[in-house]
């Protein structure tokens, strides 16, 4: 099996996040609370910028309390970058929808971030990564890796890096 | 305030789940309607459609003894027939599988019943089983910790 190009991404971390982001969008529009969407979307968009899981922290606190457990995975780290950045993007677009005094369409785009995290999250499928495999397909610049040898768009990678 | 939109979280996310077993339910029905395709699947018995990837770490640790247990405890009355979906990508598309570990019950007439995405546990399938008209298997709990493991049949 072909794994260039592939590097251990811990998709423990992922779900942790994706559980993170469901939980914090949800209790904001629970709370009816712009500041804890704000939130949710810059810890989204830091973790891009850091090219990690914006909840990695906590995360790693879980982990070392025994919680969690890494699940390693050779994949692409990009994929999920780009994903992480449109959940960021679309919840700074439900924020600034929010402080301009449209709330239907605010509250709406940050039930597309928690809609497409559980999908992740619980069906294992990601809208965002199979975007971005398709926009590589296509050529668009900057979208440079292919899915995983035996995986498909959006689903994820199978090989672990002891093998 | 918080009560009203909590109660509006959770009929939004009844909505979601309700869209997400019609899309379920529109899979299985549209699988029902051209047939199996299964060579392996033989008419007559409840089966376990069971797709799985190699290195697949929940498959190997928490599913495939599940199935073992299950075929432990209907004996013959079942039949599991597993797919490598790496190998068979075109099975799983048809099927409309987005991750593994996915199991489909498929009653004795070849009709696709149920889809579990993920990992799903003996008891569970076992529950799948008995509201599609299995009866109850003859092995009960007692030995559910048995050192006999039949092997699944497989499907490349």
């Amino acid at each position: 099996m072909n794994l260039d190009g592939l590097a251990p991404v811990d998709h423990a971390a992922l779900r942790t996040n994706q559980a993170l982001i469901i939980v914090g969008t949800l209790a904001a529009f629970v709370l009816n609370a712009t500041w804890l969407a704000a939130l949710v979307g810059g810890v989204m968009l830091l973790g891009v910028a850091f090219s990690r899981p914006g909840f990695l922290p906590i995360y790693r606190a879980l982990a070392r309390l025994g919680w969690v457990e890494p699940d390693r995975l050779m994949d692409h780290p990009e994929p999920h970058r780009f994903a992480q950045l449109m959940g960021g993007l679309f919840l700074t677009g439900a924020v600034a929808s929010l402080v301009l005094g449209w709330p239907g369409l605010g509250w709406a785009l940050a039930w597309v971030v928690i809609g497409l995290a559980a999908l992740n999250l619980f069906a294992g499928f990601c809208v965002a990564c199979a975007v971005y495999y398709w926009l590589s397909r296509a050529g668009w610049p900057g979208f440079t890796q292919a899915p995983p040898p035996g995986s498909s768009p959006g689903r994820p990678p199978q090989v672990h890096p002891e093998h | 305030m918080p009560v009203e939109r909590a109660l509006l979280a959770l009929i939004i996310i009844g909505l979601g789940l309700t869209v997400y077993r019609l899309g379920t339910g529109a899979v299985l029905r549209r699988r029902a309607q051209r047939g199996l395709q299964l060579e392996a699947y033989q008419r007559g018995l409840p089966a376990i459609l069971y797709f799985t990837m190699p290195y697949c770490m929940p498959c190997e640790t928490v599913q495939a003894p599940a199935l073992r247990e299950l075929q432990a405890r209907f004996g013959q009355r079942l039949q599991v027939i597993e797919i490598n979906a790496a190998q068979s990508p075109e099975q799983a598309d048809r099927w409309g599988v987005l991750s593994v570990p996915t199991t489909f019950i498929i009653d004795a007439q070849g009709q696709p019943r149920g889809v579990n995405h993920g990992v799903a546990r003996v008891d569970k399938l076992e529950r799948q089983l008995l509201a599609i008209g299995e009866q109850r298997p003859h092995i009960q709990r007692s030995a559910r910790w048995t050192t006999d493991r039949p092997k699944l049949k497989k499907v490349d």
